[in-house]
């Protein structure tokens, strides 16, 4: 029973750790896009555009395929919010 | 370090021993050839990505059918005391078998490499993400392994195994379609927790930090509930 009691205690304590772990690198991560033309990320350009943006933008995008397009575009707006 | 590459090539060579191997390779790529190639000329586009987000869904139930004999058949046939009297240690032992696994996973990934090959010669095919989304396959298969050892490890009845080891992989799977279901507030959590996203980043062609990190937590997050289960079982 102790010894039970002994890896419970230490499963939970190793959850903890992971769950900080994956926390931790949610606040601090590297990208790599190992596409051709570099289509899920921002280009410096755009990057510094966003930058001089004093107010609040609001984008309207027009999607001919609704499912494929939507994607992209939800990877790339996470990118400017990030 | 011997130890556990002792296990994992006495392991990986059994699994070619038996007629397993060549079955279950055989039958994984008519699957996938099939449900791939037949969609494939509709869309005519040349890109791998159908082929990656078919993987999740096979794998959930072919992993569990190559991992489900590593811990339940020694049990069974009696050859779990004799490797326990031997000079290693449980996680030895357990991280020699997961790498077999996903070794053999790899393995059986291979022959799909010819997939992107003949796609290169009827289009213009972008290498990156086909780069990606192997990298990401085998974190995935390493992740399911780590998921179908512990299943293997709670019970010595095989099919048992399989089952539970489907559950766990199948969850994990389907989880990102279930978010209508979920509450609002918890949705960015569970969406975190699901296979699927994370895997589906690695097929777009994108190597995020986050998405290795959490691939490799869940392996060690089942490495070490199979060695706990092994202490408790001893």
């Amino acid at each position: 029973m102790v010894v039970f009691k002994e890896h419970y205690i230490k499963f939970i304590l190793y959850m903890a750790v992971i769950v900080l772990v994956n926390i931790a690198g949610l606040n601090l991560f590297f990208r790599a896009d190992l596409t051709g033309n570099k289509i899920f990320s921002l280009s410096e350009a755009s990057k510094k555009a966003a930058a001089t943006l004093s107010e609040p933008l609001s984008i309207k995008v027009f999607f001919p395929k609704p499912a494929r397009s939507s994607q992209q575009h939800g990877t790339l707006s996470k990118g400017f919010a990030g | 370090m011997s130890q556990i590459k002792i296990i994992a090539f006495k392991e990986f060579k059994d699994y070619f021993i038996s007629p397993i191997a060549y079955i279950v390779i055989a039958l994984f790529l008519i699957v996938t050839g099939w449900f791939f190639f037949s969609t494939f000329f509709i869309y005519s586009r040349a890109d791998l990505r159908d082929f990656f987000a078919l993987l999740p869904m096979v794998f959930s139930f072919f992993v569990p059918a190559i991992t489900m004999r590593l811990f339940a058949e020694e049990k069974n046939v009696g050859s779990y005391e004799t490797l326990l009297t031997l000079p290693v240690s449980f996680s030895q032992i357990a991280l020699g078998k997961f790498i077999a696994a996903t070794l053999f996973t790899s393995t059986m990934l291979v022959p799909t490499l010819s997939y992107p090959v003949f796609i290169s010669f009827i289009g213009d095919l972008d290498w990156g993400p086909v780069a990606g989304g192997y990298i990401g396959a085998v974190f995935l298969a390493g992740a399911y392994c780590a998921m179908g050892l512990f299943a293997s490890a709670l019970t010595r009845n095989q099919i048992i195994a399989f089952i539970i080891g489907c559950a766990l992989c199948f969850t994990l799977t389907i989880l990102n379609r279930m978010l209508f279901f979920v509450p609002s507030q918890i949705v960015g959590l569970i969406e975190y927790i699901g296979a699927n996203t994370h895997f589906a980043n690695f097929s777009k062609g994108v190597l995020d930090t986050r998405d290795i990190i959490y691939f490799l937590s869940l392996v060690s997050i089942f490495l070490f509930s199979t060695h706990l289960v092994m202490q408790e079982k001893n």
